[in-house]
């Protein structure tokens, strides 16, 4: 079957990505994307949001016995906390952020996580070439939900990614050994950061786990463009130019 | 090259199934499912009594890299999950085929273990991929 690759939100949904979003709308925008590609809906296809001020958690923190207690003193603290099905760890989230979502399809093979990072960096790593910011893939110790494919510039994160794999439905892949994935990027644009990491540190503190998150470890778009006028919007912007070209290819 | 016991059934799903004998089957991931993922660091099994079919997304599994759905190879009721994941997902790393095992379930269907893939065959299909 060959789907057409599909910027979703601007064909399926009536969606700007300059929309703030509540977190479980997001989340549940970016599972749609990922159906389908899994139901075969659609071969590729991208999702950019933003999010209303919230914590993005994986499951495993909901097994922490603190953990209601803990989600409960961030709901009071401005902080309403989501779960999320991608894994990976705590996310802070606010509308100063652009979260990328990327659909597609992959074989589960020795490198395939790696490559279907790498599917969603790529990208990202050339848009900010073209502001001339150097980024690559690298984990940073002490930044938020660290992994080996935090988006980097100059020893500092920019970006974190997860990832999500499902089974491509029978009728579409009939060998079954063929999944949809779902790779996800928060870019911490043209925000007020130690907000977001006081946050983060605050819930693993009520949740009885060591807060790790420095914020010297981060950096944003907006101090890497200190003069850019209007970052937030001409990076939708461009990031949507862009993903159209690209998910045409996948 | 990843650990692919002779005598276990799978799916290309990358989920292995031994067969307990009286209708009964034992469910987990591979060893090459296990590598690919890393670290495992939350598991969400299905609640004992629950009717699945094959095909059907009965869980999830969390690493340090990514999540993946886990899925029903066959049809049948869950009698049995292994709790100790809860508090050791990593047993899924270190032990795959033994005290890292998902759940059992008692087969409604026995002839659906036929559609199952031997080793060689799962074997091939890991290395094509």
């Amino acid at each position: 079957m060959n789907a057409p690759a599909i910027n979703m939100h601007r064909q399926d949904l009536p969606h700007s990505a300059l929309e703030v979003l509540p977190p479980a709308e997001g989340l549940a925008r970016e599972m749609a994307l990922l159906s389908s590609v899994s139901s075969g809906e659609r071969r590729a296809g991208f999702l950019i949001w933003r999010c209303s001020r919230s914590l993005v958690v994986p499951q495993r923190l909901t097994r922490r016995p603190q953990y209601a207690m803990a989600a409960g003193r961030m709901i009071l603290d401005g902080w309403p906390v989501q779960v999320r099905s991608t894994g990976g760890d705590l996310t802070p989230q606010s509308p100063g952020l652009i979260n990328v979502a990327l659909a597609f399809r992959s074989r589960r093979h020795k490198s395939a996580i790696r490559d279907s990072y790498m599917t969603l960096c790529r990208p990202l790593i050339e848009h900010l070439a073209c502001q001339g910011i150097e980024a690559h893939c690298s984990s940073v110790d002490g930044a938020f939900c660290d992994g080996d494919y935090n988006l980097v510039v100059e020893g500092r994160k920019l970006a974190g990614t997860a990832q999500r794999w499902r089974q491509l439905e029978p009728t579409v892949s009939e060998q079954g050994n063929e999944f949809a994935v779902l790779s996800h990027a928060v870019l911490l644009c043209d925000e007020r950061l130690d907000w977001l990491w006081q946050a983060g540190n605050s819930f693993y503190h009520h949740c009885g786990l060591t807060p790790f998150i420095k914020a010297d470890r981060h950096v944003s778009l907006a101090q890497l463009l200190p003069n850019r006028k209007a970052l937030l919007t001409s990076t939708i912007e461009q990031l949507e130019a862009r993903l159209t070209q690209y998910v045409k290819t996948l | 090259m990843s650990n692919v016991p002779s005598e276990l059934k799978y799916v290309a799903s990358h989920e292995w199934i031994r067969d307990e004998g009286e209708g009964v089957v034992t469910i987990g991931i591979t060893d090459h499912a296990q590598e690919l993922l890393g670290d495992v660091v939350f598991i969400e099994l299905p609640e004992v009594g629950v009717e699945i079919a094959a095909g059907d997304e009965t869980g999830v599994v969390e690493s340090v890299k990514a999540a993946s759905d886990v899925y029903a190879p066959l049809s049948g009721k869950v009698i049995a999950v292994n709790e100790d994941l809860e508090e050791a997902p990593e047993l899924v790393n270190s032990d795959p085929y033994g005290d890292g095992w998902f759940f059992q379930i008692k087969l409604s269907d026995a002839e659906e273990l036929d559609d199952l893939l031997d080793a060689d065959t799962y074997s091939e299909q890991c290395e094509a991929e």
